[in-house]
């Protein structure tokens, strides 16, 4: 079975990096370019939601939409530990003790300070911006499908247990509620779920922790992306002198690229830009590291024996599961609440173009996967099916509510961004089989 | 702390609040479920001093009060006492406890259900016994995966609270106001949060709402002290070490055993299984899913002795004992200072003047006790007198929640009001003014600080 992904995957892997609609001419320094207009994309999966607007193409004559599911990661949020920020203020304190801080290194760790007692008390919280761009999606999909969210309709959500999944919810909710008031919505957030909603294999588990045989391969390149030396330099008297540099700095990067998904973040960037003290090439750097590191956990990728999206199994496995049910009953509209990680697996698995990348290559990798446009905060997944009189059903799959295409399927003649359902039923119900001896939910 | 304050003995009931009737009396039907049967006759009993025999006259009427702070919540007509002339509505501050939840101990049911079947392999269950066993089985479905997650019942619950609310105070929900929703990191409490929101919505959808989980917010939304924690380790939970032999003799069920096992006997630990079995009857009002009256299995006397010792227990950690040293009241510091500097916040300048918070059980009795909520903050030596004065049923069910009320007249003068599950409760060592049901605010606020001021910060 391995072959099988190896081999579907390099397949779908080859043709998708001629069709990624978000890499047109994906060599690394267009990338770079790219991404240094934009410094806040280098937060990778902190960059915050960047879409107000969706689009969808025009579905073929005769079709009308009749059930969407959805998968949406939680929005903007403050940075999930504060240990890690501890230690940078430590640092720049013991720094400062040795006299070994510039006079912008003292403006750094006055800031820190300013953000850490900020964070406290409120690591992984979901920010109001976060709630806002929950609000916003939810509002737009009303809008854009007025016919799947009637007065009087029943649809299903459910969120993971984590705090900052069902705020996300909660705003999504409120944001129907204002379009329609009289929606009925079922909301959960059940223990049970949390087998598909935000799975993880062991393996994919130890992965995530940066623990396996496979990740510690990738660790020295990962350290040195991220050492950030002539950044450091600014910071630092003598940076040679600071102790586990590279984590330092990579967790600097962290604070800096977290400030964009806060309420208070343009304050504290009006009096000091911790993103503009970095160096283009050392922003660009973390952002590799940071995007590498994603494509390795959660990627299809061979050097991590795929571990990530095998373990979305259950989540895709429930899609259609879902599917079936909706079409059968006539419910509408399923909405699920999670997480990056999560998305970033499914994506892959589906074969969503520009996502299911295989390539074991840095250059490779950084060129034509990135993270920031799959997941940012409030990153989502819209399946919408679409049915015409004679019971013929395509359906359109957006992220980010931006149409994508799916690889290794043959859309609809003349509407490349439909494909039949059967087909793509067939093909993700293949995906989501596990393999003999592979862990899987019960 | 100030003992004199906390140690009045409550002896004198306040005579009850008179009652008005809603301002704007919905259009809508309030929601009804199946355990509406036995909530009219609630409204507006706020704690009271009853004795042992009307105690047990009042549990057999309404076994689902045996489940302490499982009792779903009762409440579907809210009062309030009339409004004295010239003073209008300007602020509201609320702490809700979560809706009805699926239990919250894993073990419950899958181990109530293993030793009913063995017993039933041996054939040494009853007629009675295999029906329980049967409803046990449908419990241990319903609540697997959903370990102390809200349930639909719960959800309406605060709905219908939310309702309420905004049909009683209609000009503190209008299209200009903003709310501010705080939530425990509980899973259940903030899907409660999003149930009482939602309906807010539902009736005005031009309100802004800011909703937080921050686990920051502990710190006064679900505080729990190091002497809490001892608390709960020692008399908290059933059989636990300080209450052991009391609720070895409280648990034994002799009746009601004997009417489910062919030979209760010969049943090991016998009180630990009816005590389970109890725990998962009285479970079942607030699951959607499971209809069954396991309770009518239950002989009252033996229902009342389960509850007797359950209420003892959560008193202890709760409520004035003084084998608790006031250590839960003291915990909910925190939380009353939230209030107040909330409520400070709201008089020195113009801001939004709903302040919701959302959190659990004991630390909404724990405040009410330290608030000097009648009945709330009695004294009580043993466990009957707990259960005349102290009964947790009756100040923290599911969904429980404290409302408090300011008003202000054309001169500025501020007065507040308290209602607890929707009805008026009285302050003990407060004078009402300008009628009964309301205090000035200056003199509430005043007590409430110097409570502040003798209880120390617990760490």
């Amino acid at each position: 079975m391995k072959k099988y992904i190896l081999l579907s995957a390099l397949l779908f892997g080859a043709i998708a990096s001629a069709t990624t609609p978000s890499t047109k001419a994906s060599t690394l320094a267009t990338i770079k370019e790219e991404i240094l207009q934009t410094p806040t994309k280098t937060g990778g999966v902190l960059f915050a939601y960047p879409f107000t607007t969706d689009s969808l193409p025009t579905p073929p004559l005769g079709y009308e939409p009749f059930y969407l599911s959805h998968y949406g990661r939680h929005g903007s949020r403050y940075l999930t530990s504060y240990g890690n920020c501890e230690k940078v203020e430590k640092s720049l304190k013991f720094e400062k003790k040795l006299d070994n801080l510039t006079p912008e290194g003292e403006k750094v760790y006055k800031l820190i300070r300013k953000f850490n007692k900020q964070l406290k008390g409120h690591e992984g919280e979901l920010t109001l911006l976060g709630g806002q761009q929950h609000k916003g999606i939810a509002k737009r999909m009303q809008n854009r499908f007025p016919s799947l969210f009637k007065a009087g309709d029943t649809i299903i959500s459910k969120s993971s247990i984590s705090p900052r999944c069902i705020i996300s919810m909660g705003n999504f909710c409120e944001g129907l509620k204002e379009e329609v008031p009289q929606l009925i919505i079922q909301k959960n957030a059940s223990p049970e779920d949390m087998k598909f909603i935000m799975y993880h294999t062991p393996m994919a588990d130890a992965l995530e922790g940066r623990k396996t045989v496979e990740f510690k391969r990738y660790e020295p390149i990962c350290d040195s992306l991220q050492l950030s030396m002539a950044t450091a330099a600014k910071i630092y008297k003598d940076p040679s002198q600071v102790k586990n540099l590279h984590k330092i700095m990579r967790y600097i990067h962290d604070i800096a690229s977290n400030m964009q998904d806060l309420d208070f973040g343009p304050d504290m960037e009006t009096e000091f830009s911790l993103l503009g003290l970095f160096t283009p090439q050392d922003l660009f750097d973390q952002w590799q590291q940071k995007n590498y590191s994603m494509y390795l956990k959660h990627g299809m990728s061979p050097g991590t024996n795929y571990e990530g999206p095998m373990s979305a199994k259950s989540l895709l496995r429930n899609i259609v599961d879902e599917a079936d049910r909706g079409l059968k009953s006539g419910s509408k509209v399923n909405l699920r609440f999670g997480h990056d990680t999560a998305l970033l697996r499914l994506a892959a698995l589906m074969g969503i173009e520009g996502t299911d990348l295989v390539s074991t290559d840095l250059n490779e990798i950084n060129s034509k996967w990135h993270v920031e446009k799959i997941t940012p905060m409030a990153a989502n997944l819209q399946i919408i099916f679409f049915k015409n009189r004679r019971d013929d059903i395509l359906v359109t799959v957006r992220l980010n509510e931006q149409p994508v295409r799916l690889t290794g399927l043959s859309h609809y003649p003349n509407h490349r961004y439909y494909y039949p359902w059967s087909a793509v039923r067939d093909l993700w119900l293949q995906k989501a089989t596990p393999l003999p001896g592979q862990p899987y939910p019960d | 702390m100030n003992k004199k304050l906390f140690l009045v003995p409550i002896l004198a009931l306040i005579p009850l609040i008179g009652i008005a009737a809603p301002k704007k009396p919905s259009a809508k039907p309030p929601h009804r479920n199946r355990n509406d049967h036995r909530k009219i006759e609630q409204i507006a009993t706020a704690p009271a001093i009853i004795s042992d025999q009307k105690a047990r006259e009042m549990l057999a009427l309404h076994p689902q009060k045996t489940g302490g702070i499982y009792y779903a919540y009762p409440v579907v007509t809210d009062s309030m006492a009339p409004i004295p002339a010239g003073y209008e509505p300007v602020y509201i501050s609320h702490y809700g406890r979560h809706g009805s939840r699926c239990v919250t101990r894993s073990f419950l049911n899958p181990r109530a259900l293993q030793q009913l079947d063995s017993l039933s392999a041996l054939g040494l269950l009853t007629q009675k016994g295999e029906e329980v066993r049967a409803i046990v089985a449908k419990s241990n479905n319903s609540s697997r995966g959903h370990i102390g997650e809200l349930t639909r019942l719960g959800e309406r619950q605060h709905k219908e609270i939310a309702r309420r609310m905004m049909s009683r105070f209609p000009s503190l929900f209008s299209d200009s106001a903003t709310i501010i929703a705080r939530s425990s990191i509980a899973p259940r409490v903030i899907m409660s949060m999003t149930a009482f929101l939602e309906s807010l919505k539902e009736q005005n959808p031009k309100l802004k709402i800011k909703r937080y989980a921050a686990s920051g917010d502990m710190d006064f939304i679900a505080y729990d002290s190091e002497a809490n924690k001892t608390l709960y380790k020692e008399f908290g939970f059933p059989f636990a070490p300080k209450v052991k032999g009391l609720h070895d003799s409280l648990y034994q069920a002799p009746k009601t055993a004997a009417q489910l096992f062919k030979n209760p006997n010969t049943i090991s630990d016998l009180p630990v299984l009816m005590k389970d079995l109890h725990d998962i009857a009285v479970s079942l009002q607030d699951l959607d899913d499971v209809s069954d009256d396991m309770l009518s299995y239950f002989e009252p006397e033996d229902a009342y002795n389960f509850y007797l010792g359950e209420n003892w227990s959560d008193y202890i950690r709760n409520g004035f004992a003084p084998q608790g040293e006031g250590a839960g009241p003291k915990s909910a510091r925190n939380l009353l200072k939230d209030f107040l500097d909330r409520a400070e916040e709201f008089t020195a300048a113009n801001r939004p003047s709903v302040d919701l918070r959302f959190g659990h059980d004991v630390n909404l009795m724990r405040l009410l006790a330290l608030m000097g909520v009648n009945g709330a903050n009695a004294v009580a030596n043993t466990p009957e007198e707990a259960m005349a004065q102290w009964r947790n049923c009756e100040l923290a069910p599911m969904a429980a929640n404290l409302q408090i009320t300011l008003l202000r007249n054309s001169a500025g003068e501020l007065i507040a009001t308290l209602r607890l599950n929707e009805t008026p409760v009285a302050v003990n060592g407060l004078s009402e003014y300008p009628s009964q049901g309301y205090y000035r605010w200056s003199d509430l606020s005043a007590m409430w600080n110097s409570i502040l001021n003798s209880t120390p910060e617990t760490k």
